[in-house]
């Protein structure tokens, strides 16, 4: 009996994308957590575009900011998981100064939720019409970037962050970098 | 001998065909109105809050800030490339639907022609047999 | 009453393992006849598969019962349902979501099976047998699937009093009856693997059984060709996005079987005409049921990102995945060490064979690219962890291009002969239908503008008008006489010229305008005016609207008023857009109310499309011409 190896060629094509099935949903299977889409900003400057500071009447560049490593965290008083971040980023923030920018709300609304859920942040700025948020590939808040002390972003993490990430993440991350 | 007279038949056909295509009125894009080169920039640009639509098609608070900013790249008179490269600096080749034609993606965009070449190979080879055997 | 009512859907429960029992006896006599053959095995493996399918049917219709009681202590109930839901909608919503539509897979499975346990067509009980083993097998694997992954009768230990509600952009007719048809057509499509798989297994290659394949093919084509067309149809009207394909990945994968299908039908003429197209035949076969399933893989797996998906659980996935994995790995396994036969008789270059080949390459080519754009951004990811996206700009400028070469061939292909080369007068009068249709594109196109896309989309439709007509009039004399296949055939291929009809008008002569308006402002698209004349808001059935009423207009006459409005359903918590349609008999005009106030006014979409309507008015008698073809004498002797 004649076995003609053309005749198993589909059966190999077949195998093939079997196994990338089989990889991707090992490794979906892990992965509770949103989907990170790797940001093609990290080793790259800060965006240069100056910042609104909140109830102040200054423009401010982060670079004449900081000279240390700090964090910076897109949040806003309608956005449900920004909530439940707060005492997340009030851990980082005992670590690292943390910039906050008020994405696309009210000035009222802002005070609220700092009052309710507590205000970690070194400073504040504002983002009204999320112009500033696009400059920085933000696109779903709460969104979190840790700057070097070069000006370049080293992480960037979307989605409200948690305990986990900061243990299994950023604290190591924060000690390499100092 | 009848197999060449179809063959010659089939070379006019597709002389004829070619021709007739230069007579139709063809129009490349009227005026390239800022509405028009919005709705055909959003239709390529991935509304990322979504689950795979384009920010033409969704009313999202994300897609309408898209939206506003490429209106006013366009206003700004910059390109359709200046405007896919921004989004792409911030947001990654994800946020484009037209994957980019480079090493990692060569398999992608030729394996449809090679598809085709190899099944037009195949089909000549089948008839070069045929006559071989004649 | 209370424990009479728990233990209903206990026996809900209990009829499904009672049908995956009987269908594992099944296997059982399928692999103990290969031992040794038992003349009553014939008839065992038969009455199992019929009695399995009634017991199916009493679990799928005491899941029914749950859903219209609302019976909110099986949590599929809660997850999915809601008591104020209109009925129609509760019984739909039993296969709105993944549990439910398992089980109604396995009902149209398992009823498959029965019509094959009953057929009195099949003479050889051997073939008879295997048949039944392997549709057993498939349903099976589909059972346990259900019970240890995705029980529909899963219990609450607290019923809550109310249930979660169902999509509203479920709660629609369209919808509703959009996954029986394309599971019609996917289950058709085991039919035909475990015909094949029978006659790669026998030991001679029987060539009679071949026509078994072809009514479940057709059966299977024009049920695909009519759930897919509902989808996208349903997708225009109530998504409100005013398109009708997007190339979504779940999208793809009910496109890549249908073009499958397609190909296996023609494949299988060939087969049955001369013996020929063997190995293309059974490929297609195996592969059509593959994609079928890796269709359902996705949609139910998390891996890919979709509109439609349900929701995603790898454990899911997994399983599917395992099915999927056998039920190709084998088949292509028994292929490769069987597949010896090799009966080649020579055809001519202009013959139907040549005609049907070339339509096999080319229907397979597309699928496959359709198949490459669908999962590249996953194999890219896998591999090298960078996310691409791939969207319609990929499918237009690889599968368009792929069709046009394909239409021209199915222009002239039903004129040739099995062969033999046709003779002088035959390609001289196919050659003036060339003619013909591009002198007519010429005139068409002298008055209307358009980009060179538009006109070769203009010129394949025509083209495939003239080839079905002249194909008409060529059997003019004995129009009594032709058999019911060949008025399926030419009425399919007249439903694929008015489909691309359909599409080169929406495609390249659509018209759209956007703009924020106020009251009694105007939008105007072409030679229409569209006025806002007043917004309303109320609450209906289960949801709010805010609806506005539009005044269409051309040269100051008064054409019509639609209504567009924003939806919100407080259960659910989902808003919806509904597009204000107004209907010209082919064309229309398509209108969508965004968010506003008074004060900015609205955002407002106007679209006119023209010829529209021809997309599923296309499909629609596409899916005739394969009933039609289905129910010929030489068919129906075979199912």
């Amino acid at each position: 009996m004649k076995i003609k190896f053309s005749n198993f060629l589909p059966l190999l094509i077949v195998t093939f994308f079997i196994l990338i099935f089989a990889i991707n949903l090992n490794l979906k299977k892990d992965d509770k957590k949103i989907d990170q889409l790797k940001s093609p900003l990290i080793n790259q400057n800060i965006p240069k575009n100056p910042i609104r500071l909140f109830q102040k009447n200054e423009i401010v560049e982060l670079k004449n900011v900081y000279d240390q490593l700090y964090a910076i965290n897109f949040f806003a008083s309608w956005c449900l998981p920004c909530k439940i971040e707060a005492p997340a980023i009030k851990l980082l923030s005992k670590k690292i100064p943390v910039f906050g920018i008020a994405f696309k709300d009210k000035e009222k609304n802002i005070l609220d939720f700092l009052k309710t859920f507590g205000n970690p942040y070194d400073k504040i700025g504002v983002d009204k019409n999320g112009f500033l948020g696009i400059e920085w590939g933000v696109y779903g808040i709460p969104e979190t970037f840790i700057i070097n002390k070069k000006g370049q972003i080293i992480y960037k993490y979307t989605g409200p962050l948690d305990v986990d990430e900061l243990e299994k993440n950023i604290y190591d991350l924060i000690k390499n970098e100092r | 001998m009848k197999d060449k007279k179809n063959f010659k038949l089939l070379i006019l056909f597709c002389l004829i065909f070619s021709i007739s295509l230069t007579y139709p009125k063809i129009s490349k894009g009227n005026e390239q109105t800022i509405e028009k080169r919005l709705n055909e920039i959003s239709n390529n640009v991935r509304c990322l809050v979504c689950r795979n639509q384009s920010i033409y098609d969704s009313n999202s608070d994300f897609a309408n800030d898209m939206k506003e900013i490429i209106i006013i790249h366009l206003k700004d008179n910059k390109s359709d490339e200046f405007i896919y490269k921004f989004l792409k600096s911030k947001y990654g080749e994800y946020i484009l639907f037209k994957p980019p034609f480079q090493i990692n993606t060569l398999i992608l965009w030729i394996l449809p022609f090679i598809l085709i070449i190899s099944g037009l190979i195949f089909f000549t080879f089948k008839f070069l047999k045929f006559r071989k055997n004649d | 009453m209370e424990r009479k009512i728990k233990l209903i859907y206990e026996i809900g429960h209990i009829s499904i393992i009672i049908a995956s029992f009987l269908s594992f006896l099944s296997i059982g006599v399928f692999a103990f006849h290969f031992l040794r053959e038992y003349s009553f095995f014939s008839t065992l493996i038969k009455n199992f598969s019929k009695i399995g399918f009634f017991f199916v049917l009493i679990s799928f219709l005491i899941l029914e019962y749950a859903f219209i009681n609302s019976e909110f202590s099986l949590d599929l109930v809660v997850k999915n349902s809601h008591s104020t839901k209109p009925l129609i909608y509760k019984i739909s919503g039993l296969w709105g979501n993944h549990e439910g539509s398992i089980l109604l897979w396995i009902l149209i499975l398992s009823f498959f099976t029965y019509l094959i346990a009953k057929s009195k067509s099949i003479k050889s009980s051997e073939f008879h047998i295997t048949v039944l083993g392997i549709q057993n097998i498939i349903l099976f694997l589909f059972c346990i699937f259900l019970l240890f992954t995705s029980n529909p009768f899963a219990r609450n230990i607290d019923p809550p009093l109310e249930g979660f509600g169902l999509n509203p952009l479920l709660q629609d007719p369209g919808l509703a009856f959009h996954p029986p048809l394309l599971y019609v057509g996917y289950v058709g499509l085991s039919v035909s693997f475990s015909f094949a798989i029978a006659i790669l297994l026998n030991k001679k290659v029987e060539f009679e059984w071949f026509n078994h394949l072809k009514p479940w093919t057709l059966l299977t084509w024009a049920f695909l060709t009519g759930g897919i067309s509902l989808g996208s149809w349903w997708a225009y009207y109530e998504l409100g996005w005013g398109g009708w394909w997007f190339w979504d990945p779940v999208e793809n994968a009910s496109l890549m079987p249908w073009l499958i299908s397609t190909a296996l039908i023609h494949s299988i003429t060939v087969t049955q005409k001369n013996n020929q197209f063997y190995n293309w035949t059974i490929l297609l076969a195996i592969f059509g049921f593959s994609f079928s399933l890796l269709g359902t893989f996705i949609v139910r797996s998390g891996l890919l990102t979709s509109v439609h998906a349900f929701a995603s659980d790898p454990t899911r996935g997994i399983f599917i995945l395992v099915i999927l994995a056998l039920s190709t790995l084998i088949p292509l396994l028994i292929y490769g060490f069987k597949n010896t036969h090799r009966n080649e008789t020579k055809y001519f270059i202009f013959s139907k064979e040549t005609g049907l080949l070339l339509n096999n390459i080319f229907l397979i080519t597309s699928t496959l690219t359709i198949l490459i754009g669908t999962l590249y951004p996953l194999i890219l990811e896998t591999i090298t962890g960078s996310k691409i996206s791939v969207g319609a700009a990929y499918y237009n400028a690889t599968f368009s291009p792929i069709m046009i070469p394909f239409i021209m061939i199915m222009a002239f292909a039903p004129f040739l002969g099995w062969k033999k080369t046709p003779q002088k007068s035959l390609l001289r009068n196919i050659l003036i239908i060339f003619i013909l249709a591009f002198i007519s594109t010429f005139i068409v196109f002298k008055f209307n503008n358009t980009s060179i896309f538009g006109i070769i989309c203009g010129y394949l439709s025509i083209l495939l008008f003239f080839s079905v007509g002249f194909a008409f009039f060529k059997k003019l004399q004995n129009l009594k006489t032709l058999p019911l296949n060949y008025y399926g055939m030419l009425v399919a291929h007249l439903g694929l010229a008015v489909f691309l009809f359909g599409v080169t008008g929406e495609q390249f002569f659509k018209k759209e305008s956007s703009n924020q308006i106020k009251i009694n402002e105007v939008i105007n698209i072409g030679d229409y005016s569209v006025k806002l004349e007043n917004v309303k808001n109320f609450k209906i059935d289960n949801y709010l609207s805010e609806t506005g009423l539009f005044k269409i207009t051309k040269a100051k006459k008064f054409v019509g008023e639609v209504k567009s409005e924003q939806r919100f359903y407080p259960v659910e918590k989902t808003k919806t857009t509904e597009a204000g349609i107004f209907n010209f008999i082919l064309s229309d005009i398509y209108i969508t109310m965004g968010e506003g106030n008074l004060k900015e006014g609205w955002v407002v979409k106007a679209y006119f499309n023209p010829l529209v309507k021809c997309l599923w008015f296309g499909a629609f008698i596409m899916a005739i011409g394969g009933f039609l073809s289905l129910f010929s004498k030489t068919n129906r002797k075979y199912i």
